[in-house]
């Protein structure tokens, strides 16, 4: 049985402390003050908008500005947001192994008339931002400039689209939708469409495979 | 449907991928290794260009595992979510509930009560040892260890006793959830994570006698696929990988979370940056981890294992039968969800094999309107090039082993 201690409420969270956030936003003010666009901080993390051009500049600068030594690229990941405009948030995650300090870099770039945008890449900053890039590149076709070897890291080579954007469905692209085809009994052949699979062959054709049911194998 | 796509990228050609001068290319070979080789840890595919048996150059080829985890998190509830994390790092299960609950709780601004909190340092603490000893066996076995693999299996069976006692399940646990835990820590927990805190100790001992002084194990590790720790730093590597090169980085100490800064335990950190530091810092972080259990074990409190509000939490199921309120969350919980506030937080944990991120984005509704998992093995395997050319062949082996990847995490 609950006893009455076990429906005592949530505490809630203590806002963690976070003290070179300032002076961290001080410096990008300061260093580039026209591009900083906001600063929003949420349950203790502290996100400074930045002006898609002045990116590269402040990455560098982060990292070698001697209080607070931004040597570690943590994470670069991007979100779609198809009614906005500009559509993307770039995201930058950086942390200071010396100084403990950390903060999340934000850039919005695409929209309407910007199907296949383009951002500046910070490899030459952090090299660890090499394949965070080719993820981002491969899963939402955000292009980034300044760099080599830009290729699909996760998705086949020959794939089409890039998945993680809002409008590419849950289901794919290569099966009807919905790819269960609703409930078709078993005597019953499947709708047409419904059931078959694409063959990607490797000079990026499309093959239709056969459909399985429907010759009579039950 | 097919998507039109306008920027369709070239197939990654071999070739290409290997380009080299003429001097080199007249003679080198280009060979696969994977993605079916046994020890590549899964489906890692490497490119490797040779001369002779040196590694001149190699690329990684990842993305065999990948599942979309990511866009399949964004259709399922908060609540529903949790089980995707399970399948991320398999070796790790109970340490992804972890990171994905506290981001989750963090966008919802709650804390989870002290028994709660500590049982939950104790699990993934135990959690860190048996993927640790998952590691060490397979690791020895690339090496040709075989006594190794089979004594590590037989402790990792006791602690995944545990979490079967503890959830029903040895491996896929999602016994850690947003709230809290579960259910409530069953009778016998104690006495069996006692027990096994009396015995590993000693097997502990066992494996450091058959490896660490070792001739052939030394001869196949020491000064094997080194990384300084400028580079370290600079390719991202986070966990033993980071450390073993001298680096004092481990975000339960440096950024402590869910309580960490209550306990008392020590960073093992290596010099060298070759396989054998790898190596011995996890053997010195099992210790540690004991530690911490022992601790988390004594300090246990009695009381509440979640949070009240059953809003993020099931009801108890008995009440769901016999309490109109109860059955209505039960309702909301299973078919809607909660919904944080719209927000974005980043939550950064220290997994067994690294540093693991979860970066949460909500807009207020009951689904994840992105979740991005910076998962260590990814991180870390991009520094994989940098330790192995100009190393043996077999080497990689041995490189690939240290660095402890999980493609369930890398490709997600």
């Amino acid at each position: 049985m609950a006893d009455q201690t076990q429906l005592e409420n949530a505490r809630p969270l203590a806002t963690p402390v976070n003290p070179l956030a300032e002076a961290t936003v001080a410096l990008l003010t300061d260093r580039f003050g026209a591009s900083v666009r906001s600063v929003v901080e949420h349950r203790g993390e502290t996100t400074v908008l930045l002006a898609p051009t002045a990116l590269v500049a402040a990455c560098q600068a982060l990292r070698d500005a001697p209080t607070l030594r931004y040597s570690l690229l943590e994470d670069i990941t991007a979100v779609d947001w198809p009614e906005r405009e500009p559509r993307y948030d770039i995201i930058y995650q950086l942390v200071s192994i010396e100084t403990r300090a950390s903060i999340r870099l934000k850039a919005q770039i695409g929209g309407e008339d910007d199907p296949d945008p383009e951002i500046a890449s910070v490899m030459g900053v952090w090299p660890a931002a090499d394949w965070f890039e080719l993820e981002i590149f491969d899963l939402f076709g955000i292009r980034f400039t300044g760099r080599d070897d830009l290729r699909r890291l996760l998705m086949p080579t020959d794939w089409a689209g890039h998945p993680l954007r809002k409008d590419y469905p849950l289901t794919g692209f290569a099966l009807p939708d919905p790819h269960w085809g609703g409930q078709t009994p078993l005597d019953q052949p499947l709708p047409p469409g419904i059931g078959q699979l694409t063959l990607r062959t490797s000079d990026g054709s499309e093959q239709p495979n056969l459909n399985r049911r429907s010759e009579g194998d039950r | 449907m097919q998507l039109e796509d306008s920027a369709r990228p070239a197939a990654l050609d071999v070739e290409e991928s290997v380009r080299l001068d003429e001097r080199t290319r007249r003679d080198t070979m280009t060979i696969n290794m994977g993605p079916q080789h046994p020890s590549t840890h899964g489906v890692l595919r490497l490119i490797l260009t040779l001369d002779g048996e040196t590694i001149v150059k190699a690329v990684p080829d990842i993305g065999y595992l990948h599942t979309g985890i990511e866009k399949t998190a964004e259709a399922k509830s908060y609540f529903k979510a949790l089980v995707l994390t399970d399948r991320m790092d398999y070796l790790a299960p109970l340490a992804n509930n972890y990171g994905y609950s506290l981001a989750v709780e963090k966008l919802l601004g709650i804390d989870v009560p002290a028994k709660a909190r500590v049982a939950r340092i104790a699990l993934v603490e135990l959690q860190r040892i048996a993927s640790h000893l998952v590691w060490l066996g397979s690791s020895a076995l690339d090496l040709g260890a075989q006594s190794v693999f089979l004594y590590c299996f037989r402790e990792r069976e006791l602690i995944l006793d545990i979490f079967e006692l503890c959830s029903g399940v040895r491996m896929m646990t999602s016994y850690i959830m947003p709230g809290g835990l579960q259910a409530d820590l069953p009778p016998g927990f104690d006495a069996k994570v006692r027990a096994f805190l009396e015995l590993f100790p000693k097997r502990l001992s066992e494996y450091h006698d058959l490896l660490t002084n070792n001739r052939l194990w030394i001869d196949r590790t020491k000064g094997i696929a080194p990384i300084s720790a400028a580079d370290a730093v600079a390719f991202g590597c986070s966990g033993p990988t980071l450390r073993g090169s001298g680096v004092v980085y481990d975000v339960r100490k440096a950024f402590p979370y869910g309580g960490y800064e209550q306990f008392d335990f020590d960073i093992p950190v290596g010099s060298n940056g070759d396989v054998y530091d790898r190596y011995l810092i996890r053997m010195l972080e099992m210790e540690q981890s004991l530690r911490i259990i022992r601790q988390a074990m004594d300090a246990l409190p009695a009381g509440p294992w979640q949070v009240a509000d059953h809003k993020i939490v099931p009801p108890p199921k008995y009440e769901v039968s016999s309490n109109m309120e109860a059955l209505i969350h039960h309702f909301k919980l299973y078919t809607e969800g909660y919904r944080p506030p719209a927000g974005e937080v980043y939550v950064r944990t220290e997994s067994p094999k690294g540093e693991l991120g979860f970066y949460v984005v909500s807009d207020g509704s009951a689904k994840p309107y992105r979740m991005h998992v910076r998962a260590p093995s990814f991180a870390n395997l991009q520094a994989l090039p940098k330790m192995v050319e100009g190393m043996l062949l077999a080497d990689v082996v041995a490189a690939i082993g240290s660095i402890d990847i999980v493609l369930g995490e890398v490709d997600r």
